[in-house]
């Protein structure tokens, strides 16, 4: 299941640059880190620190081989992917792929953030999106329609206290 | 089948019919890189109705390798 949209995931050459151009708009880095998978380094930039805000991501290659340094050399600095938070990564992929669409990863891989596992999956021409599936140790998120682990930590706050 | 893998290749990679052969190297293609290359197995399961392993697609050097693996899934699914 989708829980929701965790970031948009942006290329850059120039991690420093780019970071200060997220900084003047208004965004603040809250996390920082390596996806040694992919040879990528990352740093996340949010309006608030709720890990549940909505997150730009800066993603920089750091060696010859990382997985992005062709997209980056043939279309330059740019939208990368848009990522979205699931609640089981595999099952989520097994669903994408019968559904037509192609896995980059033929098993999740560890993110840049802790506790975070990610998969790519190429949507099409008609789109070019890449889609990151990022399942999290401890959901971000609660489910759509569900009750947030908050209102039943209220109920139960509540109960303790009749 | 040779003739619907190498109209997807070149629909894909917008270039000639008569410049894709069995024997063309997927490397020496202009324009191919790992989004081509998802776009033509997208393009081709869906035309073809079949699913190919993914890492035997990523191990195929020419074009007529991929005819031979698409020939033998739909051989293996007949089956």
């Amino acid at each position: 299941m989708i829980l929701g949209v965790d970031h948009v995931g942006v290329l850059t050459s120039d991690l420093a640059k780019a970071g200060r151009h997220l900084d003047s708009v208004g965004l603040v880095k809250t996390e920082e880190g390596t996806a040694e998978a992919y040879g990528v380094a990352c740093e996340f930039y949010q309006l608030t620190d709720d890990p549940a805000a909505f997150a730009v991501e800066l993603v920089a290659p750091v060696r010859e081989d990382a997985v992005v340094n062709g997209r980056l050399k043939k279309n330059g600095p740019g939208p990368y992917h848009i990522a979205l938070e699931v609640d089981d990564i595999e099952a989520e992929l097994l669903r994408l792929r019968a559904s037509g669409f192609m896995p980059l990863d033929n098993v999740p891989c560890a993110g840049a953030r802790d506790g975070m596992r990610v998969a790519f999956v190429y949507l099409g021409k008609a789109t070019g999106l890449l889609i990151e599936l990022v399942q999290y140790d401890v959901p971000r998120r609660p489910p759509p329609g569900g009750a947030s682990p908050c209102a039943r930590h209220d109920q139960v706050a509540s109960l303790a206290h009749e | 089948m040779g003739e619907a893998v190498i109209g997807v290749l070149a629909d894909v990679l917008d270039t000639e019919i008569a410049a894709v052969t069995p024997d063309t190297e997927f490397s020496s293609l202009e324009d191919w890189d790992s989004m081509a290359a998802l776009e033509v197995l997208m393009q081709l399961e869906s035309e073809l109705q079949l699913q190919l392993n993914l890492r035997n697609y990523n191990e195929l050097r020419t074009v007529g390798d991929l005819i031979g693996l698409a020939e033998a899934e739909l051989a293996g699914s007949d089956s």
